[in-house]
């Protein structure tokens, strides 16, 4: 069992010297994020499940490529992003899907009223919805900024285009978002 | 600053990654245009929202799964390990079966050709000699095998009968013709020689042994059972010429071809019809039709057994024999009752020169115990005495 308070380059070097139990660091310390990067950029918990298992498989198939250029998390972060693309492609009509909301994101709602969990679920089934119909790069540059909090740097690196790219992708994406959600914005601008 | 300036900007300011400078300048816009203010609290209001999004945990065990996935790949040779080791091991064993499929291939291959071949020469048969299934009484049959096996009227199906297969055959009837013919008359066998190299397609095309046609099984059979005679005509004059291909036919084991051929078996009496000239045999053979070139009766070999045919005495016995230039030979099966009546239809084929029994043969057994007799009947062609030589002697 590798200790969960050595670092990712440590891990990645241990792994490449044949040290399969170092991966299992490196899945807990990242399954969140990635698998929330994939949840949102699909909106499908199932599958989203499925896709970040392969994306981790992947990584384990290729850690012998990984020369530590980058950190591990962008390196892993463009798997998930090449696989999650990948699976939206071939879901036909992704457009027209519903995005339901999971039980675990009412987590922290229990204390509210019912009314206020309704518009709250509400938001988030908008929200999820006009992420999806974002293409994937611009959905991902939302993702990782606004919703991870990725410096530009590393999502310039992830997908790998120049910093400046990153910043007009973002502000396209986030203006987009913004007609989207605006008219309900507006409307439950008091309640949110 | 202007407002589409401020717009194209908003995103950058709301991150603060604009200098001070640029920053100050768009708070003083934000704070005199209302437009520009409303717009930049909508977006940040989004991306509060997505901010908003809560961070979910993964499914329960989803790293011991991944883990699972990963020591089972582990465990899992490579595809080309699989492939190849142990070497020992999978070297001998892919070499054996591709021996075995090699083995079998060449086995159904050999199977099946043969089938091929009898089925296209039998659809042939059937076709143009449509058999009967039951046999009259007393009438001859002709038995054409030339005609059933030549593979120009097969069609262009019955082309899987293969060129060498058909080079064979038809060098094995070089060959016999060459040893047999000391045996001929010596001008008939060396025309027959010449016209057989000269149309050695032609041999190798009717050579092969006979189709299995129902009513070629039968017709020895028919005999024997005193239902109907049988006649097999054969045109040329030499009978071992066959004899080789036969063999080779049966050595090959190929179907329908079982038992001993007509033409090999022992005849009772040996007749020795020479052809009147050409314009007394026109009434004769001009009912006959057979279209022959003259050059290929020395290799043709016709058969038909099983025919019905009409059971009145005013029918022919004799089968179609067209007029050539080369002797031709009928082996013909007849009740012995018919005898006379047969050496009367002869004598308006053309003159009778010679009448014998055969010479191994005892003669209290020319008549068989089914009442039957095997004649075999040599057609000499017209000579003109003027120019020709003198005729050869009958019965070899």
């Amino acid at each position: 069992m590798v200790s969960e308070g050595i670092s990712d380059a440590e891990c990645v070097q241990r792994l490449q010297r044949g040290e399969t139990d170092a991966f299992e660091a490196l899945v807990r310390r990242h399954q969140k994020t990635i698998f929330n990067l994939v949840y949102r950029m699909l909106g499908d918990y199932d599958e989203a499940a499925e896709v970040s298992q392969e994306a981790f498989l992947s990584a384990f198939r290729s850690i012998g490529q990984f020369r530590g250029a980058a950190h591990f998390s962008t390196w892993l972060y463009r798997i998930a992003f090449n696989h999650a693309s990948t699976r939206r492609k071939s879901i036909a009509k992704w457009q027209q899907r519903a995005f339901p909301v999971e039980a675990s994101e009412m987590v922290g709602d229990e204390g509210l009223d019912p009314a206020a969990i309704a518009e709250r679920t509400e938001l988030r089934e908008r929200v999820q919805e006009a992420l999806n119909s974002l293409e994937p790069q611009e959905a991902t540059v939302i993702l990782l900024r606004d919703l991870q909090d990725v410096p530009y740097e590393e999502v310039a690196r992830v997908l790998d285009v120049p910093v400046g790219t990153v910043k007009s992708r973002l502000h396209r994406a986030r203006q987009s978002l913004k007609e989207r959600l605006t008219a309900y914005v507006k409307a439950n601008r008091g309640k949110l | 600053m202007n407002c589409t300036e401020v717009q194209s900007r908003l995103s950058d300011y709301l991150d603060k990654t604009l200098d001070v400078e640029t920053l100050r300048e768009i708070d003083d816009h934000l704070s005199a245009c209302a437009p520009c203010s409303v717009a930049v609290d909508e977006l940040a209001d989004c991306i509060r929202q997505v901010a908003a999004l809560p961070l979910i945990d993964p499914p329960l065990g989803f790293t011991q799964r991944v883990m699972a996935r990963i020591r089972e790949i582990e465990s899992t040779p490579p595809i080309w390990q699989r492939m190849l080791l142990p070497l020992q091991l999978k070297l001998p064993l892919h070499a054996t079966a591709v021996i075995l499929i090699a083995i079998l291939a060449v086995y159904l291959w050999e199977r099946e050709e043969p089938r091929k071949l009898s089925l296209a020469i039998s659809e042939q048969a059937l076709d143009t000699e449509r058999l009967p299934t039951t046999l009259p009484e007393a009438q001859p049959s002709i038995i054409p095998q030339a005609k059933a096996q030549r593979p120009r009227e097969v069609g262009a199906s019955k082309d899987s009968l293969t060129a060498a297969r058909e080079n064979s055959v038809s060098d094995q009837v070089a060959r016999a013709r060459r040893t047999e013919q000391p045996l001929m008359e010596q001008s008939t066998s060396r025309q027959q020689e010449n016209e057989a190299d000269k149309k050695k397609e032609d041999i190798a095309v009717l050579a092969p042994p006979p189709p299995p046609v129902k009513g070629l099984s039968v017709s020895d059979e028919a005999v024997r059972g005193g239902r109907a005679p049988v006649l097999e005509f054969r045109a040329g004059s030499a009978p071992a010429l066959l004899a080789p291909q036969r063999e080779s036919a049966s050595k090959t084991a190929l179907p329908g071809f079982a038992g001993a051929p007509a033409a090999l078996q022992p005849f009772d009496v040996d007749l020795v019809v020479r052809r009147h000239p050409r314009e007394r045999d026109a009434g004769a053979s001009g009912r006959l039709g057979a279209q022959r070139k003259s050059g290929e009766e020395a290799s043709v070999v016709r058969e038909r057994a099983g025919d019905r045919l009409d059971q009145s005495a005013s029918r022919p016995m004799m089968p179609d024999i067209s007029q050539t230039t080369a002797p031709q030979t009928v082996w013909l099966t007849i009740p012995a009752g018919q005898y006379e009546r047969l050496k009367k239809e002869l004598g308006g084929l053309g003159t009778i020169e010679s009448e014998s029994p055969a010479p191994s043969r005892d003669p209290a057994a020319l008549v068989k115990r089914d009442g039957s007799l095997r004649i075999k009947i040599t057609i000499e062609p017209f000579v003109d005495a003027e120019r020709a030589p003198p005729a050869t002697p009958a019965g070899r």
